[in-house]
């Protein structure tokens, strides 16, 4: 007996969802075209109660996780995976417990629905073959010399004369774990223990599988007699993927010291995000430039857990004449910046005022802290129409007696030219 | 002021012909510099020409001098990029880099692009170059770049200093003073223009955005930084460049002194036989022919006719020219394929007898300045039609005859039209696909000018309100710039030297095709000799109706001079507007006009053919000739001299020599003045220019005498005619096919529809609708049979006494099977003559056929006669080949346990649709005329009875939707049903308000206003329903 399931509202982790209320009734699945799930309940039948029995556990957990399904149950593979997607979308169930209803089912659904039809679809609707039934009726061995084997074995697969033979899912290795505490905690310092244990254990798990973490969900559960409250989540991303106890526990401590709880704390419970294969790298006799690298990226990871992960920027030029354009930042993250070629010999100090500051202009000349003396120029800017913020500018670099540089522009196109200062060399 | 400017020369220039790089066109580059007083210009196109001619006109016009060059780039061995502009000294010269270019195309890989050796630099004498400083050179290739000039350019070559004002500009400025010093070299200052005025800065950008295929927001360096490379003051310049760096410009000046002009181009000379010269050879062709054409001996003034023409030919030089086209005539007669003349020259008495055109001058008011004139030393023009399916005959005759070196299409400038514009704007500004897709996918093929509104985009799109106004107003600039060169049909221009001399030569995406850089009117500019070798369907078609019924008539041959004239039934045919399928009137503006002038001769049809033409028409001029036609108003002339003119037409100049004649007679203008009135006349719209006849016209007339009125509306028609005019001698040409068709139509119906569907695609209407037709004029048209149709179709005696009284039938061939390939039929045929098939695994074995084409056979019907009904045949049509072998297997007998029900009739007309496009079975209305009849709409047959004004449902396939811009926006539907044909008036309005269903429909329910004056009836559309979702659930 099989069950076809396609889920109809799609939310960002459906995937997720569905996998986990099907794991729970068979570990034989697998996805199958248009992103349906097909499980394989034969063993399990009995052991779940029954098909009635089935079907209200599922309508149950269907409706806890809130997923909108599509469900059809039939003796073959193909025979619900067709009765799911021939299904109008006003009923969600169909049952088929046995082949001679599957195939009353099948001889109505349109032709077009069966894969292998599709090459000879229009053929088939000259001949006035427009259901699968009338497709069925066609003389096999004649059919079969017309158009070619998969067809003829789609057709079986779907009237159930011939088993569905498939490579069932293999889920992806998924640490989650949840543990309750003795009693109940109210500070922060009072659950370093637990973590501490926690993240043991993880490592552990790590290890055993070989497997490097770089993503991590650490929820605090709490309980309140008064009301419910959603768990305090401490996120955990770093640059490099670690199975290393030290390493993820200096992150937990430092993202603990940031963090107040809302309320007494009852479980943990940690999940894993994202794992890699763990690398073993060979030791050498002296340090190379590599550990730098790694301390830099632990560092930048210790910032990020200590400020959060919009308070480090990294530069992400933009190629635009307009410089405020260019000169772009952004938050830092793991991942490594993309970088843009800047063009040819363009100067221009990395170092932008927040916003051009007017400059005062004395006897024609640009005046900051007494008059500036041009050294380069003009460099002609006249960009932008395009987003509607046009700039029309002449920029120039400019000294003033302590030889201090500026980078200043005028503003042209206007009746009187006023002058900005944009930058600073260093 | 002025004086103390320093003289400036631009050398480097760019126009839009350097496709999506220059902004603006040559004209606006040489209007803008010559306002700003620049000594020359240099129009540099990137490895082209095209452009220099509207810039030599242009220059001509504005009193500039124009230096003709090119900008090319190379690449080094390490693919360091440079760029150098070449400019031309001399002929010698120019003809250098014509054929350098030529070269350069040919060896590309693709069409549209290049590739110029530093090895051809070599062959570029009398040529000046300047090496192009960053951006346009990579900085590290220069060193290279100057070693290759120092060695192909010594002492005629420049290092060009650009003060663009970019970033890096002064660093590199440095380096390049620095060059010039330790090599000696001298510096020019030049501009790297793109566009003439520093406004068009958005356009170039959209340009660069559509060529690097991003938007533009994120072309970052790919663009510009600045608009600086527009054509600048020489007050800017004299503050950006030093006074070495601009007197430089004006010293390479001085050494360019080639004229376009002075080009000189040599007509072929291997037309004339040894110990001719042209002029004689065409005067003894032209007295040979006339003898021919008048057994009964020349009349007085056609001689005096051909020599006036003669001495004016030979003075002017133009033998050769009249030689060529007799040439390829004499060949396409030759091998019997037909063929005639028309185009401005056409009306000539010498074409008559050289066999080029069919209007005996005898009739005709001939005016030979017309297409010749003394004053404008511009070549004459003749387009010659052939049969479309033969016109490969004359063109391989043509390369033959003067080889790929000197035989070339012309270009076709190929330009934005408001969808492409819009599609690639919108691309540029980063629009979502799925919007622009909708609003040019809105902006319907009968849109001919753009009717953006504002509001209205901003209504569908939720673009902003600014985005929208940059959208149109870039895709408004954009529109009417050249986007890529294209191949005229079958312009050829030929010449006695190698053409690349001349102008460069560009390979055409057809195979064995090529392509010079200019278009049509550049070649007129500079008297280059063209011929339009041109196809006409309707020649095929006389010629293969013809033929068909000579076999019906038992006559050895029909010629087209055979055909009867003043046929009585032909004219009663054409009278009352049955006219499908007919040449020339067959369009729904002919048909309604038809009934009206009711034409009883063949010069009624003459004009006919002219008056239905968006010239008279938008010249106010059909109505005033009906009513005088009519007799409901008075035929009246203002003066004598112009009754002499207009008098054939009832008073109504109709014609373009009439209104030539009219200018000469009433306003005083020469014969030369008046052609160039005619000149103007044809491209006012392309380019203006009108408005200096224009007082010239009226003064004349009001000089004359004439009233004001009458001058404005001679005006008005001028401008008319610039859309299309017909001269008199086409029309008469046309009208002359016309007859014929007509004639064929009438007496022999089967051959004429069995020819034009030979013929196809051509004409305004689809095979359905020729069958359709024929069928109600009662001929049998049978369905394709594999055993008894040919390739084409063709006729079927009933027997074999070939008996006048008895009409054969007309039996369809297979090549209506949509993706027959014409082998597989030749194959069926081969073996069809021996012996009939006798079931259809005789025919799969003998014929060598495939299931897949069986399979066509099969759906198409074409087995019917061989299988119990179609679903058997297609069945049977899809079993493999069992091996070829004499020893395989017998092939499992066809008789099927399955029973395939038989299909109904609505799935076999579906079937006939899907197959050959037409049934002929009953029409496709009638199986839904239940659904429809419950719905009040009636049949087309039903509504000719209903009374002026009364409201009328109509429901058809629509078969042709037309909307001519001489009809104020309205739109002409025709609808088809199973009873006849219903015409449809849709107003703007409603077209604007149910565009979608105009564009989707395919059966059209329409609810409105019947109108009717007795012979043509309407029906003004009020309410327009798509009612194709019936046809969908009947199939």
């Amino acid at each position: 007996m099989w069950i076809a399931i396609e889920c109809r509202s799609r939310l960002s982790n459906w995937q997720e969802s569905l996998l986990e209320i099907a794991c729970a009734i068979t570990p034989s699945l697998v996805w199958h075209d248009r992103e349906i799930l097909l499980l394989d309940v034969t063993s399990s039948l009995q052991w779940l109660g029954g098909a009635h029995a089935l079907k209200r556990r599922l309508r149950k957990e269907f409706s806890q996780q809130q997923i909108n399904t599509q469900v059809a149950m039939a003796p073959s593979a193909m025979g619900a995976w067709l009765l799911v997607i021939g299904t109008s979308t006003s009923e969600s169930w169909r049952y088929a417990l046995s082949l001679r209803r599957l195939s009353s089912w099948l001889n109505d659904l349109d032709v077009a629905l069966l894969q292998a039809a599709q090459p000879f679809l229009t053929w088939l609707h000259r001949l006035g073959c427009r259901r699968l039934g009338q497709l069925q009726s066609l003389n096999r061995q004649e059919l079969a010399q017309r158009t070619n084997k998969s067809l003829i074995d789609a057709l079986d697969l779907a009237y159930g004369k011939r088993p569905f033979i498939y490579k069932p899912l293999k889920l992806p290795p998924r640490f989650s774990a949840r543990w309750e505490l003795p009693y109940l905690i109210e500070q922060c310092s009072d659950l370093e223990p637990y973590l501490k244990r926690s993240i043991q254990q993880l490592c552990q798990w790590l290890s055993q599988n070989q497997l490097a973490i770089s993503s991590l969900e650490c929820r605090l559960h709490h309980r309140d007699r008064l009301r419910a409250r959603p768990p305090t989540v401490l996120n955990l991303s770093i640059a490099q993927s670690t199975g290393k106890f030290s390493v993820l526990w200096r992150w937990l401590q430092t993202r603990l010291e940031v963090t107040r709880l809302i309320a007494c704390v009852s479980d943990l419970e940690f999940l894993s995000r994202s794992l890699e294969p763990s690398r073993k790298e060979n030791h050498l006799l002296f340090s190379d430039h590599n550990e730098d690298v790694q301390s830099l990226a632990q560092t930048l990871d210790l910032l990020r857990a200590r400020l959060g992960c919009s308070s480090v920027q990294q530069p992400k030029p933009l190629a635009d004449y307009r410089p405020e354009r260019a000169n772009q930042w952004v938050a830092s993250s793991p991942a490594s910046p993309t970088s843009t070629p800047l063009p040819l010999g363009a100067h221009c100090p990395a170092w932008l005022l927040h916003s051009p500051r007017p400059l005062a202009c004395v006897q024609d000349r640009p005046a900051l802290n007494g008059p500036l003396r041009i050294l380069h120029g003009p460099y002609r800017v006249e960009a932008g129409w395009w987003d509607h913020q046009f700039v029309m500018r002449d920029y120039f670099v400019a000294t003033d007696t302590s030889s201090r540089r500026y980078w200043i522009y005028r503003e042209r196109g206007q009746i009187q030219s006023q002058w900005f200062l944009h930058g600073l060399f260093g | 002021m002025n004086q103390s400017l320093p003289d400036y020369v631009e050398l480097c220039c760019q126009s839009e012909f350097s496709f999506l790089q220059g902004a603006s066109s040559p004209e606006a580059l040489i209007a803008r510099a010559a306002q700003l007083g620049y000594r020359a210009l240099a129009l540099t196109d990137e490895c082209s020409v095209a452009g220099v001619v509207r810039a030599w006109r242009e220059a001509r016009a504005q009193g500039i001098k124009l230096i003709i060059g090119s900008l090319l780039r190379l690449q080094n061995p390490d693919s360091s990029q440079w760029s150098v502009v070449v400019l031309v000294q001399s002929q010698t010269g120019y003809a250098a880099l014509c054929q350098a270019i030529t070269v350069a195309c040919a060896r590309a890989s693709s069409k549209g692009k290049y590739l110029f050796l530093s090895e051809d630099l070599a062959s570029l004498v009398q040529c000046l170059a300047i090496l192009l400083p960053p951006p346009a050179s990579d900085p590290h290739a220069i060193p290279q770049a100057i070693t290759q000039l120092q060695q192909y350019f010594p002492g005629s070559w420049w290092l060009g200093d650009s003060v663009l004002l970019h970033a890096n500009e002064p660093l590199v400025r440095q380096e390049l003073i620095e060059l010039t010093n330790t090599h000696q070299l001298p510096r020019v200052a030049i501009g790297q223009v793109l566009m003439a005025k520093r406004s068009d800065k958005p356009l170039q950008d959209v340009m660069t955005a559509i060529r690097v295929r991003q938007p533009v927001q994120t072309c970052g360096w790919a663009l510009t930084p600045n608009a600086e490379q527009h054509l600048r003051t020489r007050q800017r310049l004299a503050q950006l460049y030093d006074d070495l760096a601009l007197e430089q410009t004006l010293r390479i000046a001085d050494r360019c002194q080639f004229e376009l002009s002075s080009l000189r181009y040599n007509y072929p000379a291997e037309i004339v036989p040894a110990g001719y010269s042209e002029q004689a050879y065409l005067r003894q062709e032209t007295w040979s022919g006339a003898q021919i054409r008048y057994p009964g001996g020349i009349p007085g003034h056609v001689r005096e006719q051909l020599n006036h023409e003669l001495d004016l030919i030979a003075e002017l030089g133009y033998a050769a020219y009249f030689l060529t086209v007799y040439d390829m005539v004499r060949f396409a007669r030759s091998r019997d394929i037909l063929c005639q003349g028309r185009g401005s020259a056409a009306n000539s008495a010498v074409c008559y007898c050289l066999g080029i055109t069919e209007v005996d001058p005898q009739h005709g008011n001939t005016l030979f300045e017309r297409f010749i004139s003394r004053e404008r030393n511009e070549p004459p023009d003749i387009d010659v039609d052939f049969e479309h399916q033969r016109r490969e005959e004359v063109i391989q005759y043509l390369y033959e005859r003067y080889g790929h070196e000197r035989a070339a299409l012309t270009a076709v400038q190929i330009t934005y039209r408001p969808r492409s514009a819009l599609r690639d704007v919108g691309k540029a500004l980063g629009i979502s696909d799925s919007v622009i897709d909708q609003l040019a996918k809105s902006q319907a093929w009968w849109d001919a000018t753009p009717t953006w509104v504002e509001s209205e985009l901003a209504q569908r799109t939720n673009l902003d309100e600014r985005q929208i106004k940059q959208w149109i107003y870039l895709s408004r600039s954009l529109m009417g710039k050249a986007r890529h060169r294209s191949q005229h049909p079958g312009g050829f221009v030929l010449s006695r030297d190698p053409l690349s001399q001349l102008v460069p030569i560009e390979p055409a995406r057809m195979e064995n095709r090529r392509v010079v850089q200019w278009d049509k009117d550049d070649l007129d500019e500079l008297g280059l000799l063209k011929v339009d070798v041109l196809a006409l369907g309707m020649l095929t078609v006389i010629r293969r109706a013809l033929h068909l019924a000579a076999r019906r008539l038992n006559l050895p041959n029909l010629r087209l001079q055979d055909v009867p004239r003043n046929d009585r039934a032909t004219f009663d045919m054409i009278s009352q507007a049955d006219t499908v399928g007919v040449f020339q009137i067959e369009s729904r503006a002919q048909m309604n006009m038809l009934p009206r002038l009711k034409p009883r001769e063949f010069y009624d049809l003459v004009i006919e053919v002219a008056i239905v033409r968006p010239g008279p028409i938008q010249g106010g001029m059909v109505h005033p000739y009906l009513r005088r036609r009519q007799g409901l108003e008075p035929v009246t002339y203002p003066s004598d001299s112009v009754k002499s003119v207009l008098s054939r037409t009832l008073g109504v100049p109709i014609f373009q020599e009439q209104v030539m004649k009219l200018a000469m007679v009433a306003a005083g203008f020469s014969a030369g003045e008046a052609d160039s009135l005619r000149r103007a006349m044809a491209a006012w719209r392309r380019r203006g220019g009108l408005d200096k006849f224009q007082t010239q016209l009226i003064d004349g007339l009001t000089n004359n005498g004439y009233e004001p009125d009458f001058a404005q509306a001679i005006f008005r028609q001028i401008e008319g005619f610039g859309e299309y005019g017909f001269p008199e001698s086409h029309a008469a040409s046309f009208a002359w096919l016309a007859y014929v068709s007509a004639w064929l139509k009438c007496h022999e119906p089967e051959a004429f529809v069995t020819a034009l569907l030979n013929s196809q695609p051509m004409g305004f209407y689809a095979p359905s609708q020729l069958i359709q037709d024929a069928k109600s004029h009662g001929v049998t048209v049978l369905p394709v049979d594999v055993q008894q149709s040919d390739w084409e179709s063709g006729l079927c005696f009933l027997c074999q006494s070939h008996d006048q009284s008895l009409r054969p039938s007309v039996r369809l061939g297979l090549n209506q099977i949509k993706g027959l390939p014409h082998i597989a039929v030749m194959r069926i045929l081969a073996a069809r003559s021996s012996k009939g098939f006798i079931s259809l695994d005789d025919l799969r074995l003998r014929a060598d056929l495939s299931p897949a084409l069986l399979t066509l056979l099969a759906e198409a019907g074409a087995l019917q006669s061989l299988t119990q009904h179609r679903r058997a045949a297609i069945w049977n049509a899809a079993l493999p080949e069992s091996g070829k072998g004499l020893w395989s297997a017998p092939i499992t007998s066809e008789a099927s346990e399955n029973d395939l029900p038989i299909a109904s009739e609505a799935e076999e007309m579906s079937l006939d649709y899907q197959m050959l496009g037409y049934s002929l079975g009953r029409h496709p209305v009638s199986f839904v005329r239940e659904l429809l009849f419950a719905q009040r709409y009636r049949t087309a047959c039903e509504l000719r009875a209903k009374r002026q004004g009364a409201l009328a449902r109509a429901c058809g396939l629509v078969i042709l939707k037309q909307r001519p811009h001489t009809a104020a926006g309205v739109m002409f539907v025709t609808l088809e049903d199973e009873s006849g044909s219903v015409n449809v008036i849709v107003q703007p309005g409603l077209i604007e308000r149910e565009r979608q269903t105009l564009l989707q429909a395919k059966l059209l329910g329409v609810v409105g206003v019947w109108q009717t004056d007795g012979s043509v009836c309407h029906l003004l559309a009020g309410r327009l329903i798509d009612e194709t979702a019936k046809l969908r659930e009947i199939a």
